[in-house]
Parts: structure tokens; sequence; C-alpha cells
């Protein structure tokens, strides 16, 4: 009987893997998240508009220290009555008058006349950014008798921390660990849900088509349930192998045409790119791919990849068969909803939780919530990178084991009543008299 | 006996489904399993199919337990079925084939045997929703038949189907009662019961009411009622009154031939008959059984009582 499973298994992964839009969606995956990540950057992009602004200076000490960028130009201009003009037909956005100070005040009056609209907080800081700096210069010379030069080293002055692993010598990026940990309970999250209400969708089908007593004659509903909930389970590690191998491809082919490039003639393509008008240094993007391989080899790449399978698939495996009992339990996909919330709440909790994991990866928070099986996956997850002692991560795997041992009893007793149900609104009470029979 | 249920009682809840059911099927025989809607059949089915258990009693299939084993050995087409809409039908033939633990070559060939046999082999590649209804139930029955079990279970196989199907579908059983199938047989439609039922069961109110082989239930359920078809010159109603009570008499439309409906608890047949020659030529004489529907209707009647 236990290739009944099998069977049952074969029929819900190759009916998935030949649908068309499961290789849209494998293709489409992938684009879409590189289109995620960066269409924020792209949309700050569009939204701004090059705004020029007249200048009237009147200490004649600012000139050249407001820099043309490329969202603003600054000109500087003498006659306020012209400047004036300009900016009422709309030549400029606005007119910045720099007022005349005593030469010791440490106050820098400034007025800024706009026409159309005001410019936005982020240039007018900009702006007195730079104002600030020159004033603080202009006055430690004044007062002190401090050089420029003197003054932009002082000014510049800054702190660095790099911070090691005492053992390996390994350098830490705490942005890559931040960034990794984040994606993947992210993508655990979706997988359970995309992977999930398939299940659930399956389950009602198979239910309201009728064709479920049919099988139940010949496959008990736990090999049933559990076919399903295997056959999903292979769908989306199909769908991740080839991501995976794709990534890789794609990695390898690029670095590869990269290395056969710049190898025989950097100096020649250094050059003909300075020809283009553009500034590449070579050198610098060596420098950065180092860094970046660096990044990646600060966290333990292989161990986390492990831990994550674990985390994935227990995960999985803990609301999978959850699912299915839902869509034993009703006949309509509306009447769904009412039971998602147990669902839902605890992997969203999981989820908005991650960011005070981030701040605080060994708080309380962060081990409790890794330890509740309903919310480790997404929570260690998270946790992983930044290092958890090998107890812990025992304790929670062993918890996310019992965990989905536990459901998928409770969730095979609530379906086995529930595909051979019709015609009788289910609640929360009748479950329980279901689990209970 | 092939099958035999022995003392069954299931409880749902607060109501009883079966209350201490027994039933025997022999080899090779169809069992009509009867009863009002909501009496109990469904479930009785269900337990044979090991889809449920029952609470207390046995159920023994060739003598033994029923055991997992058992269920590639039934087929069963449920009153409630389905096929999943979006499949092709041989694909989904072969998946459904296989669970009832055939190989995909094997259930491949027989699948394709079935469908030129009921010439529908144009829809092998068509899916689901694509086909008619009466055709999607020739499709499940052929899946329920296609691993040749020893015990077939139908629940209510003609609903849904026209009276050529319905004909065909007919056939089919008694075809494979021929070949040394038997057949469990649920339905609401009597007259099906009498053509083709050897031994009935009725249940009612989740109670076994009646149970044996159709003619001595029918036997026993007369109401001693015969019909004698009489020709003769005049009418010899006061002759045959002399030996037996007469309730009704007409006059057919063929010439000097009357029709008479006799009642007597215990009649010699042969005397009467000897009796009656006298008064003219024998045409008919029957006795008048009583129609399953006639049992079932007074026998689940009785219960309401």
């Amino acid at each position: 009987m236990k290739n009944n499973t099998l069977v049952v298994l074969q029929r819900e992964y190759f009916t998935r893997v030949k649908k068309k839009s499961f290789v849209i969606m494998t293709l489409l995956m992938p684009i879409l998240m590189v289109g995620l990540m960066f269409a924020p950057a792209l949309l700050m992009d569009i939204g701004k508009e090059h705004k020029t602004f007249a200048v009237i200076d009147e200490t004649a000490y600012y000139a050249g220290v407001l820099e043309n960028s490329a969202k603003s130009t600054f000109v500087f201009m003498s006659d306020t009555a012209s400047a004036r003009d300009s900016v009422v037909k709309g030549s400029y956005v606005a007119m910045l008058v720099i007022e005349k100070r005593n030469d010791t005040s440490n106050v820098q009056n400034m007025k800024l006349f706009y026409s159309e609209s005001e410019p936005s907080l982020e240039t007018v800081g900009e702006i007195t950014d730079a104002i600030k700096t020159q004033l603080q210069s202009l006055l430690m010379h004044k007062i002190e008798g401090v050089d420029k030069q003197v003054f932009d080293k002082i000014n510049k002055a800054s702190v660095e921390v790099t911070s090691q692993d005492l053992v390996t010598g390994m350098q830490s990026y705490v942005e890559v660990k931040t960034i990794f940990g984040y994606v993947c309970g992210i993508l655990i999250y979706f997988f359970i849900f995309i992977f999930g209400s398939q299940i659930m969708s399956g389950v009602l089908e198979e239910k309201t088509s009728r064709i479920v007593e049919v099988i139940v004659s010949s496959v008990k509903p736990m090999q049933l349930m559990l076919g399903k909930v295997l056959g999903l389970a292979f769908v989306g590690f199909t769908q991740l192998v080839i991501w995976v191998v794709f990534g890789f491809l794609l990695v390898t082919i690029t670095s590869f045409i990269a290395g056969t490039a710049a190898a025989p003639d950097v100096s020649a393509m250094a050059g003909s790119m300075q020809m283009g008008g553009q500034n590449i240094d070579m050198s610098a993007m060596t420098e950065m791919a180092g860094k970046v391989g660096e990044m990646i080899a600060s966290i333990n790449l292989p161990y986390l990849i492990l831990m994550f399978f674990f985390y994935f698939l227990g995960g999985y495996f803990l609301y999978a068969s959850l699912f299915a009992a839902i869509g034993a339990a009703v006949e309509t996909q509306e009447e769904t909803s009412q039971f998602m919330l147990p669902i839902t709440i605890p992997l969203l909790l999981a989820l908005i939780i991650s960011t005070n994991i981030i701040m605080e990866p060994n708080g309380q928070i962060a081990f409790w919530f890794s330890m509740i099986p309903f919310t480790s996956p997404i929570a260690m997850m998270v946790r992983l990178p930044f290092g958890v002692p090998m107890w812990e991560v025992g304790i929670s795997l062993a918890l996310l084991v019992a965990g989905f041992i536990f459901t998928t009893w409770l969730a095979s007793r609530i379906y086995r009543v529930g595909i051979l149900m019709y015609g009788k609104k289910v609640n929360y009470k009748e479950l329980w008299k279901w689990i209970k029979y | 006996m092939l099958l035999q249920a022995k003392n069954v009682t299931k409880n749902y809840a607060a109501h009883r489904a079966l209350d201490d059911v027994s039933i025997d099927v022999r080899e090779g025989s169809v069992f009509g399993l009867l009863g009002p809607n909501g009496a109990g059949k469904t479930t009785l089915i269900r337990i044979i199919n090991q889809i449920t258990g029952p609470d207390t009693g046995t159920v023994l299939f060739n003598g033994e337990p029923l055991q997992q084993k058992h269920i590639y050995r039934i087929g069963y087409l449920p009153e409630e079925r389905g096929l999943y809409k979006k499949m092709k039908v041989g694909e989904q033939s072969i998946y459904l084939a296989r669970l009832k633990g055939l190989s995909k070559n094997d259930a491949e060939k027989r699948l394709k045997e079935w469908f030129y046999k009921f010439d529908i082999m144009p829809w092998w590649n068509k899916k689901v929703e694509e086909l008619s209804k009466g055709m999607q139930q020739k499709v499940q029955f052929i899946i329920t038949v296609l691993h040749e079990p020893q015990l077939l279970i139908f629940d209510e196989p003609f609903s849904g189907f026209d009276p050529i199907n319905t004909q065909l579908l007919k056939d089919e059983i008694l075809s494979l009662k021929e070949k040394g199938s038997t057949v469990i047989f649920s339905t609401h439609n009597m007259s099906s019961v009498e053509e083709i039922c050897d031994d009935i069961a009725l249940i009612n109110k989740s109670k076994k009411v009646l149970c044996g082989s159709f003619e001595e239930i029918r036997r026993s359920f007369s109401a001693h009622l015969y019909e004698a078809t009489l020709q003769s010159d005049s009418n010899p109603l006061q002759h045959v009154e002399k030996y037996v009570q007469v309730l009704e008499n007409e006059m057919l439309e063929r010439k000097n031939t009357y029709r008479f409906r006799l009642q007597s608890e215990h009649l010699d047949t042969n005397a009467l008959l000897q009796n009656l020659m006298q008064h003219g030529q024998i045409v008919e004489f029957r006795e008048m059984l009583p129609s399953m529907n006639d049992i079932f209707i007074k026998t689940v009647k009785e219960g309401e009582k």
C-alpha cells in the first residue's frame, strides 16, 4: 500500500510540472524578484527631475561651494531683478539669496524664493549642508587662522569599524547577513503560501468533483494527503533546483566572459572605455568583485544553505497538511478564508518580528520565536547568519519535526472526515468534534 | 460466502448509522442492498470498502477479516462520483487503475479494450470537462470493473443514465456475473432489482428489516392472489364462485374470454384447475406475486408505525 502514496505523489507532481503555469512561474519568478529589488531605486530615479537654481551671493564667499549635480544646477547671478524675472518666467525653479553677514557672526542667513513649487526638503538640506561646511571653514580661518586644507582634513575625520571572527579570522559584514537572513525568511514565507494554497485547492477540487470517494476506496486518506504534500514538495524542490542551476550558470558564464575579455588586453579595453567617455576603472572593478567574494565568504554559505533546506522543508511540512485539512473542511473557495487566520497569523508575525530579530539576533524575542515550530522556519533563518549556538539549532529543529508530526496527525483527523462530508456548515467547534472522532 | 458482515454497528456522534446489521453475500450472486434515503446503505458500503471502520462487529471477505489487500479485489462505483475535470480521460483512467494495483502497461492495455468496446476511444485524449455526463459515467464504470475484482459494488449505478445506456450497463453487470464476479447493488430502482438481483437485504432506519433470496421474499409476501382467464360461451362466474372467492371479474375484448381475480389462503391449484376446466377453456392461470416496489413500500411503511 506504500506504493499508492507514490502513485498519488507522481500524479500530483507530473500534472503540475507539465502545466504551462509552472513553466511560466519558474521563468518569471526570478525576473520578478530582481525587478522588485531594483524597482524602488529605478522609481526614485524616474521621480527626480532636474532643477536649476539662481543664486545671488551677496557675500561672495560661496562661489564654487554649491556643486552642480545630476538633479540640481546652480547659476550664480549678480542682478537680483533679472534673477527674479527668470524665476517668474520659469527658467529657474527658485532664487537663493545668500545675505550679507558680519565676518565673525556664526549665522548665515539665506532666503529661498520659489514661484510654483517649493524645492524638496532633500534639496534644501543639501544646500544648507554645503553652505554650513563653507561657513565653518570661513570662521575657523577668520578666528583661529586655520587653513582650508587643515580644516577639510579635520572635518572629514572618520571612524571605521571592522568586526572579525576570532577563530576563523574572517571579517564580518552585517549587511550581507541581514540580507541573506531576510531573503531566506521571505522565500520560506512565500513558498509555504504558494504551495500550501495549491494543496488546498487540489483537495477542494477532489471534494467538489466527488472523485474523492473513488480514490479513498483504494487509498487511505492519510496516504492521499501525504502523497499530495510530498508531491508538491517535489514541485517546489524542482523549481528551486532550476533556479539554483540557472543562477549558477549565469554567474559562471558572466564571470567566464568577463575573465576572457579582461585577461588579454586590459589596457586596451580600459583605453577604449575612456574613449567612450566613460570613466570605468578596471582595477576598481576587480577590487569590488574581490570584495563581494570576501563578503560572501564571510558567511558560512554551505551550512546556511543546508539549514535553509531543513527549515524550508520543515516549515512547509508543518503548514502543508493544515492547508489540506482546510481544503477538506470546506466546500467552496470562499469558505477557506475563515480558517486561514491560524495559518496566516504566526507566519506574518514571524516576518514582521524579523526586523527586531535582525537588530538583536540573540535576544529573548529572537530566541523564543526561533524555538516555536510555527515561527521558527522564518525566525531561525533570519538569526542563523549571525551565529546561533548548536544546541539552540538542535532543539529548534527537533521541535520543528515534532511540530510537523503533530500538525500532520491533527490535519489528517480533520481531512479524513472532511473529504466525505457534504452540506454541513463547518466551524471550529465542528472541526474539534472531527478531531475527537 | 464471499462477503459476510456480522453484527455491524456504526455511530456518528449522536446518530446511529448502522444498528447490528448482518448480511451474507453469496459468491457469484447479485446482491441488492435496498433501503430509503439515509437508511445506512452508504455507510455499510463504505465499511466494506474500508473507507471507514465499524464500531463493533466484523466484516469477512472470503472468510478473512477485511484487510488492506482486499481493496484490490473490490471495485466500487459510488453514488456521488466524479472525475478530475482538467485531466485527460486516458491519463486519469490509468491513474485510478494504478491505485487499484494495476501496472501502467496493464492498465493501458485493458482500458483500450474497454474503450473500443464502448466505442469511446476518440475521448482518450479529451479533458473530462469536455465529456457529457453519460460519457463520464461510462468512463467511471470502466474504471470500476477494469481490475477484474471479485466483488463489485454499485451504488445507484443508473442515476443519470438514459434508457439505452442503462440497458447497456445492466447487460454488462449480468455478463460480469456470468464471468464469476459477485455484485452488490444498491438502488432505488425496484424494477431493476427484480431483473438482476438474486438476493436482497432491506435496511430501514439503520436496521436490517428484510433479507434473503428475492424469490423467497416475494413468496413470503404473497397475498395469495391468483388470476385465471377462461374461454367460455357464457360467463362462468357463478360456477367459479362455488370453489373460490372471486375479488374481481371482467370480460376481455377477445370474444368469450373472462378473467377472474381469486383469493384463497390454502388453495389446491390442481383441484381448482380441474373444476374450472369443466366450465371452459383455460387460457391462463398464475399466482400474482407482489412486486419489489410493493414489498419495499409495505416494509418501510410498517417500520414507520
